[in-house]
């Protein structure tokens, strides 16, 4: 088990600069994730924890080694890492025990390997499937054999890209909760990959938001949801209401009412700015800012209305008994304030 | 951190045997002719040689002209009609493609040589004897033999073809033989056109045909290559000057028209918007049926079967002169060519084991190679695996030559500590297997590349981060996996190496005569029967060979 450091790290392709100086602490033990859209910079940044990508500037260290700095890089097989593909690259030409032997097998450790990969393999629900062939078994069950591979020599970190995207609905929430349960039971530090929010919110202790090839906010999922620190971050987890509006003193004014509102990072001091809220932190009533119904979704528990504020729509959670046409007021409980 | 892991060494290693048996040689070949130009000029200004670089150019057209008037008809026939058993007339018709035409050749110097051919015997009294060794006789057999480029590139883009081009013609109100010439063959022109120009550049290229069809003749007609056999042949010192100035010629003809042909068919490139296409309904060929199953029929028959039977026959004779009879038919000449005579054994023997080792080597070079250039951000790859493709399109008389000029004495300072290997080489069996290796290093380099792409990259990844070295992943993960495609590289090399005679003939000596040279010399001095049942021998492999690669391969590879 280990911690990762990574400082200032750059990934450099030609004149594209994908990753720029990021800084990112993984702690012993914890499950962060890389969130953001495709081509921020996370499978990048994954790749070179990995040492399949050699960085173009800045240092990774894993645990107390330095596996890549100036003038020093750890080819990946002396890194002791376990990592499952998106592809899951379980080696077709093997056995699902071969597959799983494997990183024994050229660790020397001929002697336990067999057991040690039918451990493995009965922590991820396979036994039994040892002798089958990859195209013998599900997608889901290639999975588990990926899992079962990547931990099976105790690595260090266990890096995971895009772990559940290939997976369909059902199967992807059971092996989300279950890759949990067995990361926190061995403890290995884990870092994964994903532009799902969901995915993200639901795996792990701390969830670095990437962009523009640097992170954004690194905090809790409840931190991240409630607290974003920027446009970028708020905009990408969860559902988010914006409208034009003037800046005041303790938050903004849309259609000539103030609404108490906390500032983001590069939100301005006055004038021109935007009042951001979630649809489930705005209420439909007598008081608030002035607004006429314009669809009624039902979502089962509740019912989503969009509403048009001086032309713009915005999402707010009501009572079932309005309809399209009303006039109504909407009060915002929450909402921050961001750059325009 | 090393300096140097075994991954660049591995690599470095490989790129520089590939420039010491390719850049070098060819390099040298060029600085030859600039160190001494009038020499060139002078041997341009020869009648001989000028006669044989306009022979080339004669025969080339002509050869293409045939090609095209048979082999898109042909092609349109088993791949886009209804024509009775169209598969099995492909396959028959393929054939060629396979056999090495010298076999061809020599089966119609034994029907219609001027003397004693078979068919001229049969048709004495009735039409004058037919001379098979002239230039027309060249076009006549080469054509039949490279047919099958034309044919195949002609169904191949017309099965790729978007039915909804032709079916829009006929609402448009064309009648479907209007639609054929309007729509379908054009379309298909620029996929005929990478057939035909391949039909150019091995015309230009060929040694075989061209030399066994001069050899009977009172006055020959020479081609570039023979003429540069022939200047080699008869001396060395001499000659090489001269050889040195007719393979830029060659080259020029062998690789340039083939380019000037591809650059006026750039102007005119289609790129269709393939949506889904839709398989076009087989062109219905009605009442020509019956035609169009003569001129298949009339191909098979001319290409394949008559040569074949006859080199089959020719192979039971026992007395050549004596003619067909049942009284004249024997298998004593198997039992001598396979079991008695310790020339054939040798020269049998010899050509197995240099298309193994041919095969093998270059399958591990290209291999390699392959993989640098699709794994590794190494710069200048694309250019190292140009290099590697390059020796299958330069004529093989003119990569022969360059590697004598590399791997003689003669060049001693310039090749630096290798010298002493490069000397040895010189008249050897390594010789031999290199130059095999090197003129096939195209396929093992192609189908890596191909296998490559076809496999995620994280396979090998994986392995890495699994604590595998690069040593360990090649050896475990990634040559595993692309098993099927190096098998496949190992035959599409040992195959046409075994039969190899353009390069041979001017790299083996006396004491390393292989299959091909020992045949090209029973066939021209005198004892066809024993040529035959090494054609036999040839022929029976590379077809076997090409039948076990299909079925290995579930028909994705073959020649």
């Amino acid at each position: 088990m280990a911690d990762v450091r990574i400082t200032q790290l750059v990934k450099r392709y030609g004149d594209n600069e994908v990753v720029r100086g990021l800084d990112l602490h993984v702690q012993d033990g914890e499950i962060v994730c890389l969130l953001g859209p495709s081509g921020c910079g996370k499978t990048t940044t994954l790749r070179m924890v990995a040492g399949l990508e050699t960085p173009s500037g800045g240092t990774v260290h894993i645990g107390d080694q330095l596996a890549s700095g100036p003038g020093t890089f750890v080819p990946p097989e002396k890194r002791q890492l376990g990592m499952v593909f998106q592809s899951y690259a379980v080696w077709p030409h093997m056995t699902v025990l071969d597959n799983v032997t494997f990183p024994l097998k050229v660790a020397g450790r001929d002697a336990d390997a067999a057991d040690l990969a039918r451990k493995a393999l009965a922590s991820v629900k396979l036994e039994g499937l040892e002798a089958r062939y990859p195209h013998q078994l599900s997608g889901g069950q290639q999975q588990r054999v990926a899992l079962a591979r990547a931990l099976v020599a105790e690595p260090r970190v266990l890096l995971l890209d895009e772990p559940l995207s290939n997976l369909d609905a059902r199967l992807r929430e059971e092996m989300r909760d279950e890759i949990r349960a067995l990361v926190k039971r061995i403890g290995v530090t884990v870092i994964f990959v994903t532009h799902d929010q969901e995915e993200a919110l639901g795996l792990s202790d701390r969830v670095a938001v990437m962009e523009r090839g640097v992170i954004q906010q690194l905090d809790t999922p409840e931190g991240l949801y409630e607290r974003p620190a920027n446009g970028l971050v708020a905009r990408f987890v969860g559902t988010l209401n914006e409208l034009r509006a003037e800046r005041t003193l303790h938050g903004a004014a849309v259609a000539g009412v103030d609404v108490a509102a906390s500032p983001t990072t590069g939100a301005p001091d006055s004038g021109a700015c935007v009042l951001a809220f979630r649809p489930e932190n705005a209420r439909l009533g007598e008081a608030g800012i002035p607004g006429e119904i314009v669809a009624k979704a039902y979502l089962g528990p509740t019912v989503r209305y969009r509403v048009r504020i001086d032309g713009q729509p915005v999402l707010v959670d009501g009572p079932r008994n309005l309809a399209v046409g009303d006039a109504v007021h909407v009060a915002v409980d929450r909402a921050l304030v961001l750059a325009s | 951190m090393r300096l140097l892991d075994t991954r660049t060494a591995v690599l470095g290693g490989a790129v520089a045997l590939l420039t010491g048996l390719v850049v070098v040689p060819l390099g040298l070949l060029g600085l030859r002719l600039l160190a001494d130009p009038a020499a060139g000029i002078e041997a341009l200004g020869n009648g001989l040689n000028l006669a044989a670089a306009l022979n080339t150019l004669i025969l080339s057209l002509s050869v293409l002209a045939f090609t095209v008037f048979v082999g898109v008809p042909l092609g349109w026939l088993v791949g886009r009609t209804d024509l009775p058993g169209a598969r099995t007339w492909r396959a028959v018709c393929t054939v060629p493609y396979v056999v090495p035409p010298y076999i061809t050749a020599i089966a119609w110097i034994t029907l219609l040589n001027p003397t004693n051919g078979l068919l001229n015997r049969a048709m004495a009294g009735i039409a004058g004897p037919l001379d098979i060794y002239t230039l027309a006789g060249m076009t006549w057999v080469m054509g039949l033999a490279y047919t099958p480029f034309v044919m195949l590139a002609t169904a191949d883009s017309l099965s790729r073809m978007d039915a909804s081009l032709e079916e829009q013609a006929r609402i448009a109100g064309a009648s479907p033989l209007r639609t054929l010439f309007a729509i379908t063959l054009p379309m298909a022109a620029p996929g005929i056109w990478t057939g035909a120009s391949f039909v150019l550049a091995a015309s230009a290229a060929s040694f075989g045909v061209p030399y066994l069809l001069a050899s009977g003749a009172v006055e020959p007609d020479f081609v570039l290559t023979t003429r540069i056999y022939q200047a080699l042949d008869l001396d060395p010192a001499t000659g090489r000057p001269v050889a040195v100035a007719l393979s830029l010629v060659l080259l020029a003809i062998g690789i340039g028209l083939p380019a000037l042909g591809r650059l006026l068919q750039g102007r005119r490139k289609f790129t269709t918007v393939t949506g889904k296409a839709t398989r076009a309904a087989p062109f219905a060929l009605g009442r020509a049926t019956p035609a169009a199953l003569a001129f298949v029929g009339a191909y098979s028959a001319v290409a394949v079967a008559l040569p074949l039977v006859t080199i089959a026959v020719t192979s039971l004779m026992g007395n050549f002169g004596r003619g067909l009879g049942a009284d004249n038919l024997t298998l004593a000449n198997y039992s001598a060519v396979l079991f008695e005579r310790s020339d054939t054994l040798e020269a049998i023997g010899r050509s197995l084991f240099l298309a193994a080792a041919a095969a093998t080597g270059a399958v591990l070079l290209g291999g390699l190679l392959g993989w640098m250039a699709k794994r590794t951000d190494a710069r200048g790859r694309q250019v190292v695996v140009s290099l590697a493709r390059l020796p299958y399109a330069v004529p093989g008389t003119v990569l022969a030559l360059a590697l004598i000029l590399a791997f003689s004495q003669e060049i001693r300072l310039i090749v630096l500590e290798r010298l002493t290997i490069g000397l040895a080489l010189a008249d050897t069996l390594w010789m031999l297997g290199l130059a095999y290796m090197v003129k096939f290093l195209a396929f093992p380099v192609g189908n890596t590349e191909a296998g490559l792409e076809a496999t995620d990259a994280s396979l090998e990844e994986q392995a890495r981060i699994a604590g595998a070295g690069w040593g360990t992943t090649m050896a475990k993960i990634t040559g595993p996996l692309l098993l099927p495609n190096l098998v496949a590289a190992w035959f599409l090399v040992f195959m046409p190496a075994f039969s190899e005679v353009t390069m041979s003939i001017l790299l083996s000596g006396p004491d390393t005569r292989v299959v091909g040279t020992l045949l090209f010399e029973l066939q021209t001095y005198g004892d066809p029967p024993s040529a035959a049942v090494l054609a036999m021998v040839v022929t029976v492999l590379v077809l076997g060979g090409n039948a076990g690669l299909r079925v290995m391969s579930r028909g994705k590879v073959g020649l």
